[in-house]
C-alpha cells in the first residue's frame, strides 16, 4: 500500500473509532502526545456532525432531551459516518437507527417523527426542477391520460404514521403550551412538499388521495392509481386531485406506459 | 480614521465569510460589505438557500470557497462532488473560488474536517494531480488555502510554504493564505510565523483570511484550535499587517463561525482589516517619499 494511504487510513481509523495505533507512529510528538493531538481532530468530527444531526432532527432533540440526543447521536455517527461533504445530505439512516435502539421501544413513534424530519429537510434541500407545466401534454389524445406515468419533484416526500406525528411536531416546533396529544388519536398520511415561497411543509392526505398518490409515486399508471382510489372511496375526485399535484409543482415529468400500450395493441 | 480606509480600492478592501444566519439580514438591509465568501458546500442544493445566495450575488461579489473535496485524499477525487462546484461556479459566476491543502476522507467516507497531509513528494504528486483536473473542470485559477494543524506527520520533509510555493509552480494555481492557520500552525508545531509568510511566492497570493483562535489546555500542553469563534487576536493582527504589505493586491476576509456574533460585530472586523491595510499602506507611502 502507498504510504499515504498507510497514513490516511490509520487517522480515519483514529478519527471514526478513537483507536489511535496505527496513526500515533505517524505523528510527531513534539511535547504533547499524539493521542491527545488526534482526539482534537476526532472530536471536531464528533461535534460538528452531531450539532449538523440536532439541526436537521430539533424536535428529536427536544422529545429525547440533550443528553440522551448526544448519547444517540454519538453512536449514530460512529455506525454512519458521511458519505458525502454536503452536511445537509447527512443523517438520512437516523429514523431506521433510532427504530433499532432499544430503551427508545417505550417511544415508538419517535421514527416516524425522525421520517417527517427527515423529509422535510430532503424537501428543504432538494435541488430545484421545473414543474410539469399544462402545455407539456396538450398534445396528447385523450385515451392516452389514463396510460400517463407521472414523475415527482425530489422535494416531495410522502410519510405515514400510525401516531398523529403532525401535532407531535408542531407541538415540539412552537412554545405554545402543549396540550396532551394522544398517541392513540389517529393515524396520518402527509405529502411533503415545497411551497411557493420554498418553505418545506405538508398537507394531510384523506385516504382516497393517499392511496392515489402513493401508486403514481410508485410509477403506476394514471387510470389505475385513480380506480383504486375509488374503490377506497366512491366520492374521490382524481380531476381537483390531479389538478392540485399540478399546480403545486409536485410533478416534474411523465411518460407513457409501455406496457399499457402493448395491452391496447394486443 | 474613515478617510484613510476609504483610500482603498474596492478590490482590497476586507470582505466578510456570509453564514446563513445572517444571509435575510444582509438581503434586507444592504450592508456596506466589500464582498462575501460563502462555504459552496452548503448551497448544492436547491430552494431557498441557492435562491439566497443569488439574491445577495446581485449586489455582492461573492467568493464561493470548498470545504469538501479532499483534495490530498489518495483514491479517486470525489468527481461527482467536483461537477456539483462546477455546478455552482457556472451558476454563482464567483469572483473567487478556494479549496484546501488538506484531505478530507476515503473509500467513500467523509471525516468532515480539514486533515493536514504529510509534506512529502508523494503527498505533493497526489495534491497536485488533483488540483489540475479540479482547474481543468472550473476552466479557472483555483486559490489554496494553507490548512491548521494541531500535528506534524513524521515523515513531512517539505516545509509547508515550500510545499504550497512547488503547488503554484506545477498547477498554475493561486494561494490563500489564512493568517491565523499560520499563527495557529506555528505556536502548535513550533515554527516562526513571519518567516512562514515570507517563504510564500506574493505573486500567487490572492486572498487573505483572518478569524479568532482558542486555546485548548491539556496535562501536556496547550493546542490552540481554529474554531473562528472570537475576534482576530493580537499576533494575527500584526501577521496580517506583514502579509497586507507583501500581498498588496490579495483582498482579507474576515471568517467567523462558531459563536457567530451579530452582523454588525463582522462588519466592524472587517473595518478594523481595512483601517490596518489603509495605515499601513500610509506608511509605506511616507517610508517611500
Amino acid at each position: 500500500m502507498p504510504r499515504l494511504e498507510e497514513i490516511q487510513r490509520g487517522i480515519a481509523r483514529a478519527i471514526l473509532i478513537g483507536d489511535t495505533g496505527r496513526a500515533a507512529s505517524a505523528i510527531a510528538d513534539d511535547g504533547i502526545d499524539s493521542a491527545h493531538r488526534l482526539q482534537v481532530y476526532r472530536n471536531h468530527y464528533s461535534i460538528t456532525l452531531r450539532e449538523s444531526l440536532a439541526a436537521t432532527y430539533p424536535v428529536i432533540a427536544r422529545l429525547v432531551g440533550e443528553t440522551c440526543f448526544n448519547m444517540l447521536a454519538r453512536e449514530f455517527i460512529t455506525l454512519s459516518p458521511p458519505k458525502s461533504p454536503c452536511l445537509f445530505e447527512y443523517g438520512d439512516g437516523f429514523p431506521l437507527y433510532l427504530a433499532a435502539v432499544a430503551i427508545l421501544d417505550p417511544y415508538p413513534y419517535l421514527p416516524d417523527v425522525a421520517h417527517l424530519e427527515w423529509a422535510l429537510n430532503v424537501a428543504h434541500h432538494a435541488p430545484d426542477t421545473p414543474a410539469l407545466a399544462g402545455e407539456d401534454f396538450a398534445h396528447l389524445q385523450p385515451a392516452q391520460y389514463s396510460d400517463m406515468v407521472f414523475s415527482f419533484h425530489p422535494a416531495c416526500r410522502f410519510v405515514a404514521s400510525r401516531f398523529p406525528i403532525d401535532r407531535i411536531w408542531r407541538a415540539n416546533t412552537t412554545d405554545d403550551d402543549v396540550t396532551r396529544i394522544d398517541l392513540g388519536s389517529g393515524k396520518v398520511e402527509m405529502l411533503i412538499q415545497r411551497d411557493s415561497d420554498e418553505d418545506a411543509g405538508w398537507r394531510l392526505l384523506e385516504p382516497a388521495e393517499s392511496c392515489f398518490i402513493r401508486r403514481l409515486r410508485a410509477a403506476r399508471p394514471l387510470a389505475e392509481a385513480w380506480t383504486a382510489a375509488l374503490q377506497c372511496d366512491a366520492a374521490f375526485d382524481g380531476i381537483r386531485s390531479l389538478a392540485g399535484l399540478i399546480d403545486s409543482g409536485t410533478l416534474i415529468d411523465f411518460h407513457l406506459d409501455p406496457t399499457s400500450r402493448k395491452r391496447a395493441l394486443s | 480614521m474613515s478617510s484613510l480606509r476609504d483610500r482603498l480600492s474596492p478590490q482590497t478592501r476586507c470582505g466578510i465569510g456570509l453564514r446563513a444566519a445572517h444571509a435575510a439580514e444582509v438581503i434586507a438591509t444592504h450592508p456596506d460589505i466589500a464582498w462575501v465568501e460563502v462555504h459552496a458546500e452548503n448551497y448544492m442544493g436547491g430552494g431557498q438557500a441557492i435562491r439566497q445566495l443569488e439574491t445577495v450575488r446581485n449586489d455582492y461579489a461573492i467568493s464561493l470557497h470548498g470545504v469538501g473535496l479532499s483534495l490530498g485524499g489518495t483514491g479517486r477525487l470525489n468527481t461527482a462532488h467536483m461537477g456539483r462546484l462546477r455546478d455552482l461556479v457556472n451558476r454563482i459566476e464567483p469572483a473567487l473560488v478556494s479549496e484546501h491543502l488538506a484531505w478530507s476522507g476515503n473509500a467513500g467516507t467523509y471525516l468532515n474536517g480539514l486533515l493536514p497531509l504529510p509534506y512529502t513528494e508523494e503527498a505533493l504528486a497526489v495534491v497536485a494531480g488533483n488540483l489540475a483536473v479540479l482547474q481543468d473542470c472550473l476552466g479557472r485559477r483555483v486559490l489554496i488555502e494553507n490548512p491548521s494543524a494541531y500535528m506534524r506527520y513524521v515523515e513531512s520533509s517539505i516545509p509547508e510554504a515550500e510545499f504550497l510555493a512547488e503547488l503554484v509552480d506545477r498547477t498554475g494555481c493561486g494561494l490563500l493564505c489564512d493568517v491565523n492557520n499560520i499563527f495557529v500552525s506555528c505556536t502548535n508545531l513550533g515554527g516562526n510565523p513571519l518567516d512562514w509568510l515570507d517563504a510564500l511566492p506574493a505573486d500567487a497570493v490572492g486572498e487573505i483570511h483572518l478569524a479568532g483562535h482558542c486555546a485548548n489546555e491539556c496535562d501536556d500542553g496547550v493546542l490552540l484550535i481554529d474554531d473562528h469563534g472570537s475576534p482576530v487576536a493580537a499576533p494575527v493582527w500584526a501577521l496580517y499587517d506583514r502579509a497586507t504589505a507583501r500581498f498588496s493586491n490579495a483582498p482579507a476576509l474576515v471568517e467567523w463561525d462558531s459563536n457567530l456574533p451579530a452582523l454588525e460585530v463582522l462588519l466592524a472586523e472587517a473595518q478594523v482589516a481595512d483601517r490596518r491595510r489603509a495605515a499601513r499602506i500610509d506608511e509605506m507611502c511616507h517610508a517611500a517619499a
